[in-house]
């Protein structure tokens, strides 16, 4: 189990500055995610850590040991990639042998290695088998178990499950995480998939433009938004103008599954204790069934438009298009931000 | 409702198709299968030739001979062309596209002009061996398979570069890099995962190679001295003085089209295993180097382009010699192209309208037969398509040889015309410019066409208002290759030509063999001109696609 820190990270490429002064710590057997949109920097600094990049200033630490001048082929991380990156000319076995074989392990060794990784990848049976007989998953299967039949002291995963289907990756996700588990391997995920990180990581570096804008456990880059531009990216958010809820020069947000609707007359406050709620008059203007839960687009005028979620919906409680509501806005819900820097006041 | 099959101008291309196949293929190789199987005295059908092949050692000889070459020279061209293409394309070199296209160059230019110059280096007078000899070192003149196989090395190893850096390009760069993160790096990874993934290229490259080593005439003519290879062997065999033995001849040919059928078929066959090329979302990096590895890859990379092409250059700086005859001297001048404007002019001209006019029939006939065979899936293009494909596996040689027993008789009399090396330039080429014309339309969306005729045009209509236009960059680019392997050719014109049809590649043969270096090389530097020029007007205009030039 080892430790990854990175000092004062900074990359450029002609015209583009991909990292701006990273300075993050990995604690050892942690599952941590670099999150964020396209070209946000998360991929340059994966691929820092596993050499293909040099950083331009800065330090990256495993452990004690600074690796800034050790090249790729001898950083002993072990790389998933987004395209796989299987050897197409290579058997499976021969392609999770292939890193073993680099290290001096041959023979009987190496094909137990090999034969304990498949079965973790649940690829047992599959050693004969040639890339291009293999679907997308089975694919990116052989690259994760090449990637940790080494023993690498890190994992690095650069957005693994992206070429897959939905439900694939739904699968894929939970499996890599239950062996990240059994190995206890320090590693570093990337993906600008907010949902996946929610669900995989132990912690979370959430960047933008090659800055890294918070980290954090799950639930508190969810809960506790540092700035707008996390609020927005990870989860949904109403962005309500602080004018609406009579607090001028803020920005407020408010997660849509805190909302909730009243019939227009009925009598309202006292559901949610504590502050009394603000409530917002408006008119149903969409509902989007998606099974467990409804949601209503509600526009509540001055170019308000609020998102309200009620999960488990009655049948007939469903409102429809047109519907006149309140919207219930519970006080402690309500996150306040500086509309000039987006961040939290 | 019945669909009517209606005679339209596809009809007329496909019956001109079979026309073509039948009188320029069919019958001049049934001719050639005629001599070999039937007895010269008694005129019965027998094996007698062969027999007669096989039970002289003067003849088997040039069997293994050819093997010996055709293995050399593309070993050679492997280990030329490997390395380059890796260099330029893994590293940053300096005067990258310079140098691939002075590889172009080299293998457009005529084989034989490279053969000539290294025997004016090197040949029993030549100057760079008598200067060695000067200061003590004895080099063997080098003629014989030395010879051939470095003047195959370095006339086709562009092939083994061109494919070998068209596939390096498109190797996902995560998997090299997926090799470094699992400890292989340098040779190791080179050897291990980079070459694999280029593999079916590089052996279509070699495949390539061996197949043009092996159809070579005019190397092994200039500078092979007494080692027969089998089209020298056929040659000889068809035209010697003392007693032509066309039965032989043609046993010889049979041997060449079998063997380049058997590297067509290994060629499919590479050509069919999977290619690992990527969708490109990963080009793989280009990689700045420094100190002396940087010093060792640009030495590498320069001094491969640099043997190969400067025969070249000696060509041209030696057509400025002064010379009188066959001997050189001291100092410059014009004398040698005095001599080939004034002497031979009649070579130039017939040299243009011979390539011209098979050009004119070349991308007219191509592009229709291409068409056909893209876009009309009946049975007779399907038969068709393969059928095209047969002068690729006729080495220049043979086809001379079969046009010559095939044409030498009323109605069908061509020897001594102009006409019969227009169309041997025209079969030769055909399968290139029927291949091209068909995949230039590949990349044409049907649907524009439907378009076409949905709003009234028929369909030869269509195809002038419509399709040709979309095609014609890909046609004239094609246009200028096909011209430029037809101002060049000599496998075939050399059986074909009488005095009066002389062209310029023959012309400098001849020189060479007399000894007359000085205007042969005034000649080449002519050839070697219009060659270059295309090539800038190719470049210039069409973007030329160096992936094109290996088929």
């Amino acid at each position: 189990m080892t430790s990854i820190r990175l000092e004062n990270i900074s990359k450029s490429f002609p015209g583009v500055k991909a990292l701006e002064n990273v300075s993050l710590t990995i604690e050892p057997g942690e599952f941590f995610t670099l999150l964020g949109p396209s070209g946000c920097g998360k991929t340059t600094l994966l691929r820092t850590i596993a050499g293909f990049y040099q950083q331009d200033a800065g330090h990256v630490r495993l452990g004690d040991q600074c690796i800034d001048s050790v090249p790729p082929h001898r950083r002993d991380t072990g790389m998933v990639f987004q395209n796989y990156a299987v050897f197409p000319h290579m058997t499976v076995f021969q392609n999770v042998a292939f890193g073993l074989a680099n290290r001096g392990i041959r023979g009987e060794e190496a094909r137990e290695k090999v034969a304990r990784a498949l079965a973790m990848a649940r690829l047992s049976g599959y050693e004969k088998r040639t890339p291009d007989q293999l679907s997308g998953g089975q694919q990116q299967r052989v690259g994760l178990a090449r990637a940790m039949v080494i023993e690498p002291r890190v994992l690095l995963m650069d957005e693994p499950l992206s070429n897959l289907d939905a439900k694939l990756r739904i699968e894929m996700r939970a499996e890599i995480r239950d062996i990240q588990r059994q190995l206890g391997t320090t590693t570093v995920y990337v993906t600008h998939d907010q949902e996946e990180a929610l669900v995989i990581s132990d912690r979370i570096a959430v960047m933008k433009a090659g800055i890294v804008h918070q980290i954090g456990k799950p639930w508190e880059i969810y809960k506790n938004p540092r700035n707008t531009f996390v609020a927005a990216f990870v989860g949904n958010t109403n962005f309500i103008d602080g004018g609406v809820l009579g607090r001028t020069g803020v920005q407020l947000a408010v997660r849509p599954e805190e909302l909730s609707l009243a019939a227009d007359g009925s009598a309202t406050g006292g559901a949610s204790g504590g502050a009394s709620p603000a409530v917002i008059p408006g008119v149903v203007q969409k509902s989007t069934f998606t099974g467990s839960l409804v949601t209503y687009t509600v526009s509540c005028g001055e170019g308000v438009t609020l998102a309200v979620e009620r999960h488990r919906p009655a049948p007939s409680d469903i409102l429809s298009a047109g519907a006149r509501v309140k919207v219930i806005v519970p006080a402690e819900a309500i996150l306040a931000f500086d509309p000039k820097t987006g961040e939290r006041v | 409702m019945r669909r009517v099959e209606r005679l339209n101008i596809w009809t007329l291309v496909t019956i001109l198709g079979y026309a073509i196949v039948a009188f320029f293929l069919v019958y001049p190789l049934f001719n050639i299968f005629k001599f070999a199987f039937i007895d010269k005295e008694t005129g019965i059908l027998s094996l007698s030739n062969f027999g007669e092949f096989f039970s002289s050692p003067y003849y088997t000889v040039s069997f293994l001979n050819t093997l010996v070459v055709s293995v050399g020279g593309t070993l050679g061209a492997l280990v030329l062309g490997i390395p380059l293409a890796f260099f330029t394309t893994r590293y940053r070199i300096f005067g990258k596209s310079f140098l691939s296209t002075l590889a172009v160059l080299a293998l457009l230019s005529p084989p034989f002009i490279g053969a000539y110059s290294w025997i004016m280096l090197l040949g029993r007078n030549g100057f760079l061996r008598t200067a060695l000899i000067s200061i003590g070192i004895q080099l063997p003149p080098i003629y014989g398979p030395i010879g051939i196989i470095l003047v195959y090395s370095l006339h086709y190893y562009p092939y083994v570069f061109l494919l070998a850096s068209g596939a390096l390009t498109t190797v996902d760069r995560s998997l090299e890099e997926a090799a470094e993160n699992l400890g292989a790096t340098g040779f190791r990874k080179f050897f291990r995962v980079t070459l694999p993934l280029v593999f079916p290229s590089v052996t279509a490259g070699a495949l390539i190679s061996f197949m043009m080593c092996l159809s070579n005439f005019d190397t092994p003519m200039i500078i092979g001295g007494n080692y027969r290879v089998l089209p020298t062997l056929a040659y000889n065999l068809f035209t010697s003085e003392v007693g032509e033995r066309p039965g032989l001849a043609s046993v010889v040919s049979i041997f060449l089209i079998v063997f380049a059928s058997l590297v067509i078929f290994l060629q499919r066959y590479a050509a069919g295993r999977r290619k690992y090329s990527s969708s490109l979302i990963n080009r793989p990096l280009v990689k700045r180097l420094k100190g002396w590895k940087s010093v060792g890859a640009h030495l590498v990379s320069w001094l491969i382009v640099a043997l190969s092409t400067v025969p070249l250059g000696i060509v041209v700086l030696f057509s400025f010699r002064k010379t009188s005859g066959p001997v050189f001297h001291p100092g410059f001048g014009l004398e040698s192209y005095r001599r080939v404007f004034f002497e031979v002019p009649k070579t130039i001209t017939n040299s243009l309208i011979f390539s011209a006019s098979s050009v004119v029939l070349i991308v007219v006939v191509g592009t229709l037969l291409g068409f056909v065979l893209a876009r009309r899936r009946s049975v007779p293009a399907r038969v068709l398509d393969p059928l095209l494909m047969i002068p690729y596996i006729i080495p220049g040689t043979v086809l001379g040889i079969g046009f010559i027993v095939a044409f030498n008789q009323k109605p069908l009399y061509l020897l001594g015309t102009g006409l019969i090396i227009v169309l041997a330039y025209f079969i030769r080429r055909l399968p290139y410019s029927v291949r091209s014309g068909a995949s230039i339309l590949k990349q044409i969306d049907p649907a524009l066409e439907e378009a076409g005729i949905n709003l009234g045009a028929a369909p030869g209509r269509t195809f002038r208002k419509v399709t040709l236009p979309l095609m014609l960059p890909g046609i004239l680019s094609g246009a200028i290759m096909s011209w430029v392997t037809a101002i060049n050719e000599v496998s075939s014109s050399i059986l074909l030509y009488v005095g009066k049809t002389m062209t310029m590649p023959i012309r400098i043969y001849l020189s060479v063999m007399d000894g007359y270096f000085g205007p042969a090389s005034a000649m080449s530097t002519i050839l070697l001109a219009v060659t270059g020029l295309a090539l800038f007007v190719l470049n210039r205009f069409f973007g030329l696609k160096k992936e094109s030039l290996v088929g």
